[in-house]
């Protein structure tokens, strides 16, 4: 039997938690119609309305409906996706430094999209559906190369090892690409490597639609965030606890996986959103799962967003690729982590 | 102890002569190869009986003899700068690549395009050293903070959080001011474009570093034993590393200016020299310059065979051969 005081900390603490949730939905809104109005051509408040209530000029309801909502929409997305793949993984490998980029997971699903899309231009009907199993492919297969490439028998592999070796394959990878694309002509190379840097521009509704489904993941999650607390737990204590620890952690990396391919499928290999993010999450709402991957994916999705209107306002009229600013965010954020965490 | 010593010298008087013999094959492919084939005989008289009026020793003379001697500096110096450095900071792990200076170099560069875009090669490089000396600052800043300790893997993880960083800036400088294909073009690796003017401007610096380096490989042997024995036998360490950094962002710096950052040949080289003739760098610093050239001029002739006519950018061959090979260093132990 809890005492009051106990239940009353309880309680208080989840009034935090949807305090912190509210204050980012309330960021991500305004982010969202700030996004809305910035562009070449400057929308108002007013105009943007008239425009959600099926009023607005037909330029407006093409620049609302099929240029800026898209791109605010994916971006939203992309960076949930990513930040909850990057909770994942930070949790089953117990490693703060784990996420799919600095794992080499989105490198490997990039180059897979890549190969797929020289090899599939004849037949477009079905490409862009597909494009997510390519990648998951790529990115499932990257990941067994880099455990069993850090992976010594009988020891436990270090986290910054194990960082190390994907970062390595990260930049193999990055030759096979360049060897890849120096085929392409001029304008097939600009769009590719614009893709390969990363970026949410040039979308249209039908990939939002294609990554929709993989997001479904997210809930899963949530709804499976006791067994993400468990993996966490040491293993001897989550045995002790009647936890079958090694299906459940391959589902959850399988799934963590497939989710990073689909965003990268959409958004191209943007790093640190998934290193990033979940440290905020868990130093906002701490280390349970049920409150660390909502707010991660609110993070996720603010910050990517954020970081699109940066992109796009900052040298207009010509934008910058989301990729760059993202890594000029990210990389002085993984130099903190790297300075902080304990010798390993 | 003497029989290995003389063991040592022994084999690297053989790997030396080895590796020169491979040099002369390879200059004499390098010239041969390309959308033209170029018989041998003509590249002698290129070289000794000029003859303008003869189409193929001028492109011996103007494109493919400046590109195989800018592949053979740019590997010396790349190797040397990854030689000096293992040995100064006594990190395996330690060169110009991994721990971030070439892309700070590349940041120079980009700067200088933005900045001062009529400036000359010689003004160009000083952008570059800037570039790399930054980014120098930055490791050794950043890995003298905290628990870092000695930790070659940390140093190595810092070192490509500074490069992602400094990446992003040069694309950035590069969307922002429309120099996006010259700085493509560096990124590659760009021997393939070299003009006779840029590898003659080069090559007082690449000399300069190189002979710098030489002079110090008795002292960042002693260096290499640890700061402790360094010192115990009248080395003043805080100049051998200060003159050690200068020799390799006159090296790295000159060598990005040319040919972009072209990744792994600091890294690989010194070890595969060390391993044949072990550790005493008044060796390995000659060798290292020697194998440095072999390997990018192999690598740039892989690098434009591999895809006919197209050129694949030299700096993804090197990769494809170091990244194995720091997969293994990073693993190992």
């Amino acid at each position: 039997m809890r005492s009051t005081k106990q239940r009353e900390e309880k309680k208080q603490s989840l009034a935090q938690f949807f305090g912190i949730l509210a204050i980012m939905a309330i960021l991500l809104v305004l982010l969202f119609f700030v996004s809305l109005q910035a562009g070449y051509t400057k929308l108002s408040l007013s105009e943007i309305l008239a425009v959600f209530l099926g009023k607005g000029s037909r330029e407006q309801q093409l620049i609302v409906y099929q240029f800026r909502l898209v791109r605010i929409v994916l971006a939203i997305l992309v960076g949930a996706g990513l930040a909850v793949s990057g909770t994942i993984f930070q949790t089953i490998s117990k490693n703060a430094l784990a996420s799919p980029d600095l794992l080499g997971v989105n490198a490997g699903a990039g180059i897979s999209v890549l190969i797929f899309t020289f090899f599939e231009s004849s037949q477009k009907a079905f490409g862009i559906l597909v494009l997510p199993f390519a990648a998951l492919v790529g990115a499932l297969l990257t990941a067994l190369l880099i455990y069993a490439l850090a992976n010594k028998k009988g020891r436990p592999i270090s986290p910054m090892r194990l960082v190390l070796v994907g970062i390595s394959v990260t930049s193999g990878i990055h030759a096979l690409d360049m060897i890849l694309t120096v085929r392409l002509s001029p304008e097939q190379y600009n769009s590719v490597n614009t893709w390969l840097i990363g970026s949410v521009y040039g979308n249209s509704w039908k990939h939002v639609l294609v990554l929709l489904p993989w997001l479904c993941i997210v809930p899963f999650f949530v709804y499976r965030a006791s067994m993400l607390n468990l993996l966490h737990l040491s293993d001897g204590v989550a045995i002790g606890l009647g936890s079958s620890l090694g299906r459940s952690r391959l589902v959850a990396l399988i799934l963590a996986t497939a989710l990073a391919a689909a965003c990268v499928a959409v958004g191209g290999t943007i790093g640190f959103i998934g290193l990033v993010c979940p440290h905020l999450a868990k130093s906002l709402v701490g280390p349970n799962h049920a409150r660390s991957i909502p707010a991660a994916a609110l993070t996720g999705a603010v910050l990517l967003l954020a970081a699109d209107l940066v992109a796009r306002t900052i040298i207009a009229p010509k934008e910058l690729l989301l990729g760059i600013v993202v890594s000029l965010i990210g990389a002085p954020y993984f130099l903190y982590i790297l300075i902080t965490s304990k010798k390993g | 102890m003497q029989t290995q010593a003389h063991n040592y010298f022994l084999r690297t008087c053989l790997s030396t002569a080895i590796v020169v013999v491979m040099i002369v094959g390879a200059f004499v492919l390098s010239v041969n190869i390309g959308a033209k084939q170029i018989a041998p005989e003509i590249i002698w008289k290129a070289l000794f009986e000029y003859d303008v009026t003869d189409s193929n020793q001028v492109i011996v003379r103007t494109l493919r003899l400046p590109r195989t001697v800018t592949a053979l500096a740019v590997g010396a110096s790349f190797a040397a700068s990854g030689a000096l450095m293992q040995a100064a900071t006594r990190n395996p792990m330690a060169s110009p690549s991994v721990l971030g200076i070439n892309a700070g170099a590349a940041l120079g560069l980009a700067l200088a395009m933005v900045v001062h875009p009529a400036a000359g090669f010689n003004e160009t490089v000083l952008f570059s050293f800037a570039g790399a000396a930054v980014a120098s600052v930055f490791i050794f800043g950043i890995g003298s903070m905290g628990s870092f300790g000695s930790s070659p893997v940390r140093l190595a993880l810092t070192g490509t959080a500074i490069a992602a960083l400094f990446n992003a800036f040069s694309q950035a400088l590069a969307v922002a001011f429309k120099i996006s294909q010259d700085l493509t073009f560096w990124n590659a690796g760009g021997i393939s474009g070299v003009r006779p003017e840029q590898a003659a401007l080069l090559l007082p610096w690449t000399v300069a570093g190189l002979l710098l380096a030489l002079a110090l490989s008795k002292s960042v042997t002693l260096l290499s034993l640890g700061d402790e024995v360094a010192v115990g036998l009248g080395g003043k360490t805080a100049w051998i590393r200060l003159l050690a950094c200068v020799a390799v962002l006159l090296l790295a710096g000159s060598a990005v200016a040319v040919a972009g950052p072209i990744g792994f040949v600091g890294l690989i080289v010194p070890h595969a020299v060390c391993a044949v003739i072990g550790s005493d760098y008044r060796r390995v610093i000659p060798l290292t310059i020697v194998s440095g050239g072999l390997l990018v001029l192999l690598a740039d002739i892989v690098a434009r065979s591999i895809n006919p006519p197209f050129e694949t950018p030299v700096g993804a061959v090197t990769s494809l051969i170091g990244v194995p090979f720091f997969i293994y260093l990073a693993t190992k132990k």
